[in-house]
């Protein structure tokens, strides 16, 4: 598994969620035992003080008169010996109920109204004096209980102040915390096992779900890998997955049709390239060889080399134009759009299309209004558009024939009619008169000079404009070619 | 004599071809597209088609259907700018294939043995439609 994959990811994710859920659930469970064991500790070492208190009292009022009653039962509790005291018959009865109390390990203090130790058990050393510290105000007044811990003690003790009869007196009864402590830190021990068992588990399941879910990106990576320019027919089979991953294959799949499109019209281009200028090397070929096949005059060799000229100007401009489809089509930063005068600019061709027509008699008129309508155009490539389709028109219609220009404006549009009288276009023909290398066949099977990309270029150059050319024709009467490009307000 | 008919619809590549083949005995008929070439065959008696596949609506496989249905005697040289290999894909069972850039020895040579072939067997094989 990548640490930079999906799968990675959501399993850590999840993970850290659960873990953070789980933490928090633990420590609630700790929590809460910690409260309860620490209440139920105090309510018993409240329960000991009070029965010492009541004991206290009752000792008191027994043994009125006898200089350390306390003292004594005290003695009683922690002493095996005591039985042997002469009262032994009534301290055998305060010892069964101190036994009772279990206050054997238990560390006790009592202190009068100063806060002075009137009397304590044998195991209250100096050390658990330290421990407890000397008393304060609060200490004689008021019910509390404090946790100490040292090194080799962790206790808690209850501070409990009485009152018998006159007398005042504070009884402080100290115990181990060791039980709480074992019991927590057996809980705590089992809830960091639990947790940890318990993400281990789920991280397992859950990187299993995710890869699981997971599986058919990977299947569409496979696919797409097997996939290649040869095979580009192939599809993601689009079975019962996801709403997600269909979407993912839907999307792969469009696409690849697109490239397959693609790749077929690259295929067709690059076939027609071939022909179009296999075409003329087979005409140089044949006409090298026929020059060399026999002995000719210089007259004849000199109009060999001129038709051979000729074929590679011609293949020169295919070339060309080539070039200049592939870069309008893909290279849209060539344009130098700037705001410039259509109406100038008819003008200007006006003038040069008129020499265009004059040497074939073909009558050539522009109609252009004074309006001065401006286009957000590339100057240079919009004349090459009108060129091409003017030019086109002057090649194809006979001499005599005409050929009218006119610009008009309508709305955010404007429109270029090139209307002319020529022989008309076949409604199939038509269809095609945009393909790469397509050239209207004529009908005097005269050899046009064209490349059979002029119609291609202006309809590119009309796209880069936000622009249009559309065409219609009648056989016998003529064509007409409509370029809108949107106004410059 | 024998007729070679060229359909091809790049006229200068005809005149080559014509100017190759009549000094060395051909009768040549032209053809600039399947129109023309059918009308050829119902005129004259062809003895080898020289046939371009890409000339435009109807192609020269059109035509290629035609003959090898029709007048399955007559050899056909398929002649275009396509690789050999390419034009052999596209119609399976003609006589010979020409590439237009090999040159006009090829051609010739091409052309002799077909004529030579069809002498000494006189019916082809039907070709499937």
């Amino acid at each position: 598994m990548r640490f930079n994959s999906i799968r990675f990811k959501a399993s850590i994710l999840y993970s850290v969620i659960l873990a953070a859920i789980l933490v928090l659930f633990g420590s609630v469970i700790y929590g809460s035992v910690y409260n309860i064991l620490y209440h139920d500790l105090d309510e018993e070492l409240k329960i000991k003080a009070e029965e010492v208190a009541s004991i206290l009292a009752a000792y008191e009022r027994v043994e009125r008169g006898r200089s350390h009653p306390i003292a004594t039962m005290l003695d009683l509790l922690h002493s095996e010996y005591a039985a042997a005291d002469r009262r032994m018959i009534v301290d055998d009865i305060w010892k069964s109920q101190l036994e009772v109390l279990n206050l054997k390990n238990d560390y006790i203090n009592i202190m009068n109204a100063r806060g002075q130790t009137l009397f304590s058990s044998h195991n209250y050393t100096a050390d658990i004096a330290r421990l407890f510290g000397p008393a304060t105000p609060s200490d004689l007044t008021a019910l509390h209980y404090r946790s100490f811990s040292d090194a080799a003690l962790r206790l808690r003790m209850i501070n409990l102040p009485v009152s018998l009869g006159q007398i005042r007196l504070t009884v402080q009864i100290g115990t181990s915390e060791d039980n709480i402590h074992s019991v927590l830190g057996r809980l705590g021990l089992f809830l960091t096992l639990a947790i940890l068992v318990f993400l281990a588990g789920t991280s397992f399941v859950g990187s299993y779900f995710t890869r699981e879910s997971l599986k058919p990106v990977r299947e569409v990576v496979d696919m797409a890998n097997r996939i290649t320019h040869k095979d580009l027919g192939a599809r993601i089979p689009e079975k019962t997955v996801d709403a997600e991953m269909h979407e993912l294959i839907q999307s792969f799949n469009v696409m690849i049709k697109r490239l397959e499109t693609s790749f077929g019209h690259v295929s067709e281009f690059n076939s027609h390239v071939a022909h179009e200028l296999k075409t003329p090397l087979a005409v140089l070929r044949g006409e090298i060889e026929l020059a060399l096949d026999s002995e000719k005059t210089p007259a004849e060799y000199q109009k060999v080399l001129s038709d051979c000229l000729e074929v590679i100007d011609h293949m020169i401009k295919v070339v060309k134009d080539l070039l200049l489809l592939a870069k309008l089509d893909y290279r849209p930063d060539i344009f130098q759009f700037e705001d410039i005068s259509l109406t100038a600019l008819m003008d200007e061709i006006a003038e040069q299309s008129r020499i265009l027509a004059e040497p074939k008699k073909i009558v050539i008129t522009f109609d252009i209004p004074t309006e001065d309508i401006r286009v957000e155009a590339d100057k240079v490539h919009l004349r090459r558009l009108f060129h091409n389709i003017i030019g086109n028109a002057i090649k194809y219609i006979a001499a005599g024939e005409s050929v009218r220009v006119s610009l008009h404006r309508q709305g955010q549009t404007c429109r270029v009619v090139i209307a002319d009288t020529g022989p008309g276009i076949s409604e199939e023909d038509l269809r095609n008169i945009f393909r790469k290398f397509f050239r209207v066949p004529r009908a005097d099977d005269t050899q046009e000079s064209g490349t059979g990309l002029g119609l291609n270029i202006a309809q590119s150059i009309a796209k880069a404009h936000n622009g249009n050319i559309n065409v219609t024709s009648t056989l016998g009467k003529g064509t007409t070619f409509t370029v809108e490009l949107p106004v410059l307000t | 004599m024998r007729t070679i008919l060229i359909v091809e619809d790049e006229a200068r590549i005809r005149r080559i071809y014509r100017r190759f083949l009549e000094p060395r005995g051909f009768r040549v008929l032209e053809a600039g597209n399947v129109v023309d070439a059918r009308e050829q065959m119902k005129l004259d008696r062809i003895d080898l088609v020289l046939l371009d596949i890409n000339i435009g609506e109807p192609n020269g496989d059109t035509l290629y259907e035609v003959l090898s249905c029709f007048h399955s005697m007559i050899p056909v040289i398929v002649a275009s700018v396509y690789p050999v290999d390419d034009q052999r894909r596209l119609l399976e069972a003609a006589t010979d294939y020409f590439d237009k850039s090999e040159g006009i020895d090829v051609l010739l040579h091409k052309i002799d043995r077909a004529l030579y072939q069809t002498q000494y067997k006189p019916h082809k094989q039907e070709v499937k439609s």
